[in-house]
């Protein structure tokens, strides 16, 4: 740096106090949407390429310490959730309703002859995302008779699981036919299920 | 099929709240199967932050940044089953929106030459009266109005807070090169705000 490349310290402190405290979201033109969805329409005669999934990058997923994590972040998630529900529902002086509606991983887990690749595992699959759907609605629609305490942990929760869920989507896309991933990831859906049921009956009890 | 169709197109506040970078996994596996509905929830919550970056980026012409943000969800629309959960969505959205810029500018000539050389000797042209804008707007003007090469290191830099290294992988330049640019940046906003 020159004498004249030199900059006053406090001024430039100044600029990037300034520079930081710029708003970082702008609203875009309303009609901006509009135009992606036409140029993503007009090419959907192409299907979605599921090649794009493939990663070169090594299956961090097989590292035992990951599967650990996952399964204590799981089930910790869950059981907190759980005990905070278990304590409202006791300090109401109520009873736990038993779980009962239909699950949709149910030949999954209680049979070995599951979905053998990500392709089978999809139609599962949009069980789950259809049972998580219509017990989010019900849930959100009844929040107002959850505390807070309980909403905040279920948030934590399902962020924990839908890590879960996501980490072992994107493993399986790289590994369609890895059947422990299919568990896994059938699992955690499972536990995503649960969770919204039992806050969901939390709240009516 | 009517009705999963329609239940898939409810929203989901609980989840997608969850975070403030990261659309719910659900949300995110929806889109990656081909649910526009779902890819409009990830819109939803990121182009307000996508848009300011383009904006920045092509110095406030807001039909050009418009053009690149739709480019950039279209790019991510069609990449979206490469997101990994390693980084933000919203850092995996502003590279594709730089890489977008990148490319697009390799395509036009006119910009091509304007990107990254260090030979730009452009200067900020006169801002509008001081009196007529607060001290927000000057800056947006100045930075505007820098060259594209020190615009674009200082905006990734400055505002969107990445280190000299990671721009530097992502525009492919040497790491000084963009130092260079953030300095030469510094210098031409604080001769243009002092004016």
């Amino acid at each position: 740096m020159t004498e004249d490349d030199s900059i006053d310290e406090a001024r430039l402190r100044e600029l990037s106090e300034q520079a930081a405290a710029l708003p970082r979201s702008i609203d875009p033109p309303s009609g901006a949407w509009a135009g992606i969805r036409s140029a993503i329409e007009a090419d959907r005669n192409a299907p979605f390429d599921r090649e794009q999934v493939a990663t070169p990058h090594p299956a961090f997923w097989q590292r035992p310490i990951f599967l650990a994590a996952a399964a204590v972040a799981l089930v910790a998630g869950s059981s907190v959730v759980t005990a905070v529900a278990m304590r409202e529902i006791a300090n109401r002086g109520n009873t736990v309703v038993a779980a009962s509606p239909e699950r949709p991983s149910e030949t999954l887990t209680q049979s070995s002859s599951g979905p053998a690749s990500l392709a089978q595992f999809t139609v599962v699959e949009s069980d789950y995302l259809r049972a998580v759907n219509d017990l989010s609605a019900t849930l959100e629609s009844e929040r107002g008779s959850l505390s807070p305490e309980t909403i905040a942990k279920l948030r934590e929760s399902l962020r924990i699981i839908d890590t879960a869920i996501l980490e072992a989507r994107n493993a399986l896309a790289a590994d369609p036919a890895n059947r422990t991933l299919i568990e896994m990831l059938a699992n955690s859906y499972e536990q995503k299920v649960d969770l919204l049921k039992r806050t969901t009956e939390m709240g009516r009890g | 099929m009517a009705t999963q169709s329609a239940v898939r197109k409810a929203t989901i506040p609980l989840q997608a709240n969850s975070s403030a970078n990261q659309p719910a996994a659900d949300v995110i596996i929806r889109a990656q199967n081909g649910d526009l509905d779902a890819f409009k929830l990830i819109y939803n919550e990121h182009s307000g932050k996508v848009y300011a970056l383009c904006l920045r980026l092509m110095g406030g012409d807001q039909p050009a940044a418009t053009e690149l943000m739709q480019d950039t969800f279209i790019r991510a629309w069609k990449n979206l089953g490469r997101f990994r959960r390693e980084s933000a969505f919203s850092s995996w959205l502003h590279r594709l929106t730089v890489n977008a810029m990148l490319e697009n500018a390799r395509g036009d000539r006119r910009r091509e030459a304007r990107v990254l050389p260090m030979d730009d000797t452009g200067q900020i042209g006169a801002l509008a009266p001081a009196d007529s804008l607060d001290a927000r707007m000057d800056l947006e003007t100045a930075i505007a109005k820098l060259p594209a090469g020190a615009r674009t290191a200082f905006v990734l830099h400055d505002i969107e807070g990445y280190q000299h290294q990671e721009i530097a992988e992502q525009l492919g330049v040497a790491v000084g090169t963009v130092k260079a640019q953030v300095h030469r940046a510094h210098k031409l906003l604080i001769k243009a705000l002092d004016r």
